[in-house]
């Protein structure tokens, strides 16, 4: 029987191992390459009587001399120990693996194409034209699937025809776009190179090897090249750095090859989502684009919100009475009922309410990143977002907030990185939610008056302001410098979402996130419950009115009343809740604190009389800043915990908001004072 | 080719492959084949923070020995 030798030759993930066990299976043997700590692979297959001695290379990028698999690559496939010399490629993915053909065009050694993962291929629509290919290259081409027994057929009579008929791969078309991109000195390099008659590679090979600093083609000169070798040398020298010249040329070579015999077949759908595409990651269109698919998230994300809060929102009023008769039946002492058919009560309704929104932005955040928009978001808002040392992804939160800051908090999870995302919920703390406007409205309408667009104006200035300087401030511990630089994004493609995962993912969340704000809130509930409860409903018989008479000294500094700064604190539980607090403070209802402010019940015009006749200008502008800036609301605070998975950075965040209210607040009392 | 790839990276400018390729004139795979053979010869580094499936080439450094580096 005669023996021939084949060498299997590609880069890594071509399906290389694959074939070549699907070739010898037990007839291999592993060993090293001789003083090389390289595996050396070799085995035999038998096919019509001749047996085929098979060699698997070191897969490898290139062939580039940079590393000992290239060189033990290079040494074995133009020495004598093989025939021929079979190139695979993964069909599906050909522009990458005919990079490796490209480095191999100019070396003299029969060849044999081999596109596998052909059905890959198929299934991304992916047709090869083998003729077409097999005539650009001038060397037999096969296709198949290494991983299917039936094709080896086809692969085994490729091989021995190749063997009958070996044929070099072409470089003619690779030698012209060379010459096209690097110009007279690299034609007169090639003809010194020629001159040197060197079989094993054609002298455009060597000569872009030089180019390319390569250690075999300066060796191959260092033995050959006697006294030409100083000629040859400088004129790579004067041809200066053309690395990227020689890697752009290869490109184009592959390039028209793939072009004159690769199709991809589009579907309509492919051709709509191509469309889609343009628009939204174009200049002009992608930002609107982007805008509306998050509002049109956070929009959708009521929907499953709504009946949560609902019933949630409703508890207190619903409940709350069946649980008050029940305990006075039993004869429960009235400091019990109060507890759990308010304090406990409001905790729980407040929890649910809330864990509404969670399901809602967990859900429909998810399924937008699960399709692929999030990632085009992203991109469109990178450069912008860049500025506050964030990536695209983190407008998706901020924008949300303006809704709802929770919910904002909650949508960071599409934020990859924990710094990142750690410094876009510290941001989102500073975006004023759609509660917040209400209070705003009714002190800058009531006190104001004529005044109350430059309050504003100042308002939305320092909004800005304050974004800024907290993105500058938490970026220094969270994100590095170099996050961010020129980039090159490869946007997924878009698909179908798998919707088990996503329902599982978000009812597990939302389940955590209940049981876990639960605990905390219904805690915070009872101690707010504690402060301000009084058996008479006298707001002056609670330890709070005590503790704020106490301390108003202290608040007035801030340029605060005692009242109002209880309703700066009681706005960190909920910005809903400050305007029912500021009724009962300022004796305006007499339903107690706790309740007042758990179901926000306002007094309207009454509450404008009281406000506008104990209020002044500068305190009712250092109470507007103060709330402004303060944390959004509790469950805010529980969900970037959840978020950040770290108390040091939310305390960190909580405290930052808190100081910085009652710095903006001094600011603001001390301008008021000077202007009124 | 390479040149425009490594000039719009070193620019600041953020862009997609899909974009690259349109301006380009070749198909998308090959701008990736482009983008790998970049970071294989050091020209550039990859993202390793992100998210694989949204994989980022950049750079921020002008690097030892490259072409454009100031």
């Amino acid at each position: 029987m005669s023996t021939m030798s084949v060498a299997l030759l590609s880069q890594p993930n071509a399906g290389k191992s694959t074939l070549f066990n699907g070739l010898t299976g037990s007839r291999q043997h592993v060993g090293n390459w001789p003083g090389k700590t390289v595996e050396k692979k070799e085995g035999t297959f038998t096919y019509k009587d001749k047996i085929y001695n098979v060699m698997d290379l070191p897969g490898s990028y290139s062939l580039s001399a940079s590393s000992d698999e290239e060189i033990i690559t290079i040494d074995y496939i133009t020495g004598n120990d093989s025939d021929l010399v079979c190139i695979l490629a993964d069909a599906s993915q050909l522009e990458r693996s005919l990079y490796m053909l490209s480095d191999f065009c100019g070396i003299n050694k029969p060849a044999l194409l081999v596109l596998n993962m052909m059905d890959v291929a198929n299934n991304k629509g992916i047709q090869v034209d083998e003729k077409e290919l097999s005539q650009s290259l001038g060397i037999p081409v096969v296709s198949m699937s290494a991983t299917n027994l039936k094709h080896y057929k086809g692969f085994y009579e490729a091989v021995e025809s190749a063997m009958e008929n070996p044929k070099a791969l072409k470089s003619d078309k690779l030698d012209k776009i060379l010459t096209e991109e690097l110009g007279e000195e690299y034609s007169q390099l090639v003809e010194l190179v020629d001159q040197l008659n060197i079989s094993s590679y054609h002298a455009n090979w060597i000569a872009t090897k030089l180019i390319e600093n390569d250690r075999v083609a300066l060796d191959i000169v260092k033995e050959k090249a006697a006294d030409k070798g100083l000629e040859i040398m400088s004129m790579v020298r004067k041809l200066g750095d053309k690395k990227l010249k020689v890697g752009s040329s290869k490109f184009k070579w592959i390039d028209s090859i793939v072009k004159s015999a690769v199709t991809r077949e589009e579907t309509a759908g492919d051709y709509v989502l191509s469309k889609l595409d343009r628009v939204a990651t174009s200049r002009i269109w992608g930002r609107p684009f982007a805008i509306l698919v998050i509002l049109g998230g956070l929009l959708l994300s009521f929907v499953p919100a709504m009946p949560f809060m609902a019933i949630g929102m409703g508890l207190p009023a619903s409940v709350g009475p069946v649980l008050l008769d029940f305990f006075n039946n039993i004869g429960a002492p009235m400091w019990l009922n109060s507890l759990i058919s308010e304090a406990v009560l409001s905790g729980v309704g407040y929890t649910f309410a809330m864990i509404g929104f969670v399901l809602g932005v967990s859900f429909v955040f998810g399924l937008l990143e699960e399709v692929g928009l999030m990632a085009r978001v992203s991109y469109v808002f990178d450069e912008s977002m860049s500025k506050l040392g964030l990536q695209g992804k983190s407008v998706m939160p901020i924008m949300v907030s303006f809704g709802c800051n929770m919910a904002g908090t909650s949508g960071s999870r599409v934020i990859d990185t924990w710094g990142q995302k750690t410094l876009t919920i510290a941001i989102v703390f500073a975006i004023p939610c759609g509660a917040v406007w209400g209070i705003v409205g009714l002190f800058t309408g009531a006190i104001f008056s004529s005044s109350t667009v430059f309050v504003m104006l100042a308002l939305l200035l320092t909004i800005t302001f304050h974004i800024w300087l907290t993105g500058k401030l938490f970026k220094r511990g969270l994100v590095t410098d170099e996050s961010h630089a020129g980039m090159i994004m490869e946007l997924p493609p878009y698909h179908k979402p798998k919707w088990l995962n996503l329902i599982k993912f978000t009812f597990n969340r939302m389940k955590t996130v209940f049981f876990k704000a639960l605990k905390v809130v219904i805690f915070v509930c009872v101690i707010i419950w504690a402060v301000t409860y009084t058996a008479s409903g006298n707001i002056e018989n609670t330890a709070l009115y005590r503790f704020g008479n106490f301390i108003e000294p202290v608040t007035l500094f801030f340029g605060l009343k005692w009242e109002l700064f209880v309703a700066w604190i009681f706005s960190g539980f909920g910005k809903e809740a400050t305007l029912g607090v500021i009724s009962a403070l300022f004796g305006v209802t007499n339903n107690g604190l706790f309740l007042t402010q758990a179901t926000g019940v306002t007094a309207g015009a009454t509450l404008i009389t009281a406000l506008t006749s104990t209020v002044t200008k500068p305190e009712a502008l250092a109470f507007l800043f103060a709330y402004m800036f303060m944390i959004p609301c509790f469950m805010t605070v529980v969900s970037a915990q959840q978020e950040i998975h770290s108390w040091k950075w939310t305390s960190r965040i909580v405290g930052y908001y808190l100081a910085s209210s009652l710095v903006y607040a001094f600011i603001a009392f001390r301008i008021g004072l000077l202007i009124w | 080719m390479l040149d425009i790839l490594l000039k719009t990276i070193q620019s600041g400018t953020v862009t997609t492959s899909q974009h690259l390729a349109y301006k380009l004139g070749v198909s998308e795979e090959l701008v990736k084949s482009q983008l790998e053979y970049l970071k294989n010869m050091g020209y550039v580094g990859a993202d390793e923070e992100s998210n694989p499936e949204q994989g980022r080439m950049g750079c921020s450094k002008n690097c030892h020995g490259c072409a454009l580096a100031n």
